[in-house]
């Protein structure tokens, strides 16, 4: 593991400001600043009053106006004029407000990413107009086929909740919210409670943490609601017939929340399958049989939640011979997964993470996800100790667990595929 | 003036050096970086394939990676590097290919060996090109599905017609069922040689050590004897008058690309360039997404479109509608052409300036991605290389050359546009081209 002997990241400096805003910052070199702010207001909080879609189209409209720059034009002229580059989006549990700058523009920067987490104007006509692109751009994703595919391995996994809406059920929803649906999400969701902000910079960490501290102290509390946890589906097979050259699938189990005794191991297991070059279905589906040029195999987790899942474009008459090839590697991992497979695994996820230090960014956003995620911030040093300690046996162990015939979902988007036909694909 | 600005902005300047075997080295020392990034380049991309050949740069550059003189195959090659962390790819453009390699700085000698491995020993057998040609016709199948790249490929053979700039880099299927191994090595032969080759090279390490590495790396590196290969030629494509439509049957959502040719790299003024393409369409601050996107809701996603290439580039500016407001998008995107022909407020080419200052900054930070970029200035033919040179042209920038350049780029006669989506009215999307007219040129 000779990844581990390259100079690490040094550790943060973590603390909890007298309002409750949990503040990490993070050294860096190089000539820019990150901040990242992350509040647990993604839509898997849509419930009781929140109306579906509120966490999305809140998300898209922070940074459309804030108290001191009251239109998104404003703002990109103030934030833009500095060398700064800025952006918002929700998740399924969470939704994060990042903003980069060169580091002697620091304090101003700061002061405008506070504002767009905490004092979005919603301006009437600014919702109304990002109310109908955002529907609009999520029709446009509908009936694109790689996208299809993946809405419908969505609802195949989660029917009932926020996480498994369909591209068109969201158009559908984002279209009915009022600036009121808004403005109420964010009075919950955005408090200081369950905050959480991290900043990296190449400036001494004490006096960039004090300015933070400084400036967050008029955050307001806010009263966060509890999630909705997702309830998995029944159904095993969907379909979409549409036209393209390729047909478009996606195969994928439900898994675990960030933070749960099985995440990291899960997260092995993906590289080993579907991770670089050297995984499993890249030198089988594509190397040795020709069936696609990318495939690969992502556990994407967070604090409620979490789904294993492979994705990629064949050719529609391969349907079947790629589905069954895929099958067979998971199948064979759990039997199979070998320590230099694992040992591999481990060094491209630690060195890949090693190497984006290089990015001030990086551990602004890990860090400040980790805290509304996992409750603290998880070093590099705690990341190679978790990956040290797990083995060619472990990942078999959660491989046999997770990926079980009757766990799997099948979804596929493509020329003349119907449901019937990928039912007798699926498994068990 | 450089040595301010490198001070202002913390960073290394680059140099360069010429190893025995004739192949070129720039190299930029990054204190404190964790990876080591290397690129490899070849001064040669589609634009200078036969059309028989289509396609055929971008399938060697698949082809070196399933196998070469030191690992028998695709596997141990990336089992070498993954096995240590680090990660490796390639991509070719219309006048070069890179392969790139990163690793953590303790692993910098296969750093170095990985993209010499693929480059100077490939095997390229003719099981190798049976395996990969299936693998290089489904990366085609996902080009078609694309609305974007469709657009893309669109405009290409509307702004050069007639051209080899106007080929797909992908190449076509037809085109590639035909390819041998034999033509593959002649193609590698030829062009594949040390004076067509640089290396790119960023990490904290010295000149003297990367030279060192990278001598040992490539070896005795000698051009290869075969037989010559064909000229380039250019695909058979008609101009078809101002707008190219990709019909994608069942799409929601028509994607939008307007350019104008603009020369050769080396003629191109690139700080004004970069100014001109992010006060039109990079950012939030910029005219189209500002008020084409955020105001009058005209276009879903919007901005700058600049392809420069070693002999030719395109600028312009991209967005996607709803198809039933494909017109008016069309019309509101004229409306910014019209408006960047005009002096930029002051305000506005503050904000371009500073925005793209940070661009600079954020492209200059990941060894891998600084390799990248000096591969591909030293392969644009530049003398100087680095971000100090690129802040430098930023600084003498002044309103006055952006309005002339647009007025330039923009003439009415030199743009086209290409469409992909949905089935549209052609006579629309052309009439609403006429309302950008003729502007009226600056005086010098």
């Amino acid at each position: 593991m000779s990844v581990v002997a390259t100079p690490r990241p040094a550790a943060p400096l973590t603390r909890t400001a007298s309002n409750g805003l949990r503040l990490v910052a993070s050294p860096c070199s190089g000539g820019l600043a990150t901040i990242a702010i992350v509040l647990p207001a993604g839509t898997l909080y849509e419930v009781g009053d929140a109306r579906p879609g509120a966490a999305h189209l809140l998300a898209r409209l922070l940074t459309q106006g804030t108290h001191t720059f009251p239109t998104a034009e404003a703002l990109a002229m103030h934030l833009e004029t500095l060398g700064g580059a800025y952006s918002a989006g929700a998740e399924h549990d969470l939704t994060s407000v990042v903003v980069s700058v060169p580091a002697t523009e620091l304090p101003s920067a700061l002061a405008a990413a506070i504002e767009i987490a905490t004092q979005p104007t919603l301006a009437e006509r600014s919702v109304r107009l990002e109310r109908r692109r955002f529907s609009g751009q999520l029709r446009g994703a509908a009936a694109v086929p790689a996208a299809r595919a993946g809405d419908l391995a969505d609802k195949l996994l989660w029917p009932d909740s926020p996480e498994g809406w369909t591209s068109l059920e969201l158009a559908r929803a984002v279209s009915r919210l009022q600036r009121s649906d808004l403005e109420s999400f964010h009075a919950a969701q955005f408090g200081v409670s369950g905050a959480a902000l991290a900043i990296a910079t190449p400036t001494p960490l004490q006096q960039a943490l004090a300015s933070v501290e400084a400036a967050t102290a008029r955050w307001p509390a806010g009263a966060p609601r509890s999630p909705v946890i997702p309830a998995l589906g029944q159904e095993r097979a969907a379909a979409a017939a549409m036209a393209a050259d390729l047909a478009y699938l996606v195969l994928a189990a439900p898994a675990v929340r960030r933070g749960h005794p099985d995440s990291d191991a899960l997260n092995l297991l993906s590289i080993v399958l579907g991770g670089g070059a050297t995984s499993r279905l890249f030198v089988e589906v594509r190397e040795k049989r020709g069936l696609c040029y990318g495939i690969g195999c992502r556990l994407a987790g967070h604090s409620l939640g979490g789904t294993l899942r492979i994705d990629a474009g064949v050719p529609p008459d391969h349907l079947k011979e790629a589905v069954d090839a895929i099958i067979e590697q998971i199948q064979d991992v759990a039997a199979t997964a070998s320590d230099q497979e694992v040992d591999k695994a481990r060094a491209m996820l630690l060195g890949h993470l090693a190497m984006e230090s290089d990015r001030p960014e990086t551990w602004a956003r890990r860090y400040s996800r980790d805290i509304v995620q996992l409750g603290r911030p998880r070093t590099f040093q705690e990341i190679v100790a978790i990956y040290q300690a797990l083995d060619a046996a472990r990942v078999r162990q959660v491989a046999g667990a997770y990926f079980t015939p009757d766990k799997l979902r099948l979804s596929v988007a493509g020329p003349a595929v119907t449901r019937r036909q990928v039912r007798g694909l699926v498994p068990g | 003036m450089a040595t301010e600005l490198a001070v202002a902005e913390g960073l290394p300047e680059p140099q360069t050096a010429t190893l025995p075997c004739g192949l070129r080295v720039v190299h930029m020392r990054i204190p404190g970086a964790v990876a080591i990034g290397a690129s490899l380049g070849i001064d040669v991309g589609s634009a200078d394939e036969p059309d028989e050949w289509a396609g055929i740069s971008h399938f060697l550059e698949h082809l070196v990676f399933r196998g070469t003189r030191a690992y028998a195959d695709s596997l141990a090659i990336g089992q070498a590097i993954e096995a240590v962390g680090g990660d490796f790819n390639a991509f070719t453009g219309k006048s070069y290919t890179q392969y790139i390699c990163s690793a953590p700085l303790e692993h910098r000698e296969l750093v170095m060996q990985i993209p010499a491995e693929l480059v100077v020993r490939p095997a390229l057998r003719q099981q190798d090109v049976e395996d990969e040609r299936p693998v290089v016709i489904r990366e085609i199948g996902l080009e078609e599905d694309s609305a974007g790249r469709r657009a893309s490929r669109a405009l290409e053979q509307g702004v050069w017609p007639g051209s080899t700039m106007a080929r797909s880099i992908i190449g076509r299927p037809d085109a590639l069922r035909a390819v041998t191994a034999k033509e593959v090595r002649r193609y590698w032969a030829a062009h594949y040689v040390p004076a067509k080759a640089t290396l790119g090279l960023a990490g904290d390490l010295s000149l003297e050590e990367a030279l060192e590495l990278a001598g040992k790396a490539v070896g005795n590196w000698h051009p290869a004897s075969a037989p010559p290969i064909p000229a380039p030629s250019a695909p058979a494509f008609q101009s078809n008058g101002l707008v190219r439509v990709e019909t994608m049957e069942g799409r929601q959502e028509t994607v939008l690309a307007l350019g104008a040719p603009v020369g050769a790299w080396r003629d191109i003024d690139h700080g004004a360039t970069a100014v001109l393409a992010t006060l039109a369409g990079d950012g939030e601050g910029s005219l189209t997404v500002r008020s084409l996107v955020r105001k009058q809701g005209l276009l879903l996603n919007g901005g700058a479109l600049a392809w420069l290439n070693r002999d030719a580039g395109v600028l312009g500016l991209t967005g996607s509608a709803r198809p039933d407001g494909a017109v008016a998008a069309v019309e509101g995107i004229a409306s910014v052409i019209r408006q960047l022909q005009q002096a930029p407020a002051g305000e506005d080419f503050r904000r371009a300036v500073g925005y793209a200052r940070g661009e600079i900054l954020r492209q200059w930070l990941r060894p891998l991605d600084v390799a990248i970029q000096l591969c591909h200035q030293a392969l644009m033919g530049d003398t100087e290389y680095g971000p100090l040179r690129d802040l430098h042209e930023l600084a003498a920038v002044t309103p006055e050359q952006i309005q002339r350049l647009a007025q330039n780029v923009f003439a009415p006669e030199r743009l086209r546009l290409a469409v992909a989506g949905p089935a549209m009215d052609v006579a629309r999307l052309e009439q609403a081209l006429t309302t950008i007219p003729a502007p009226k040129r600056a005086r010098r």
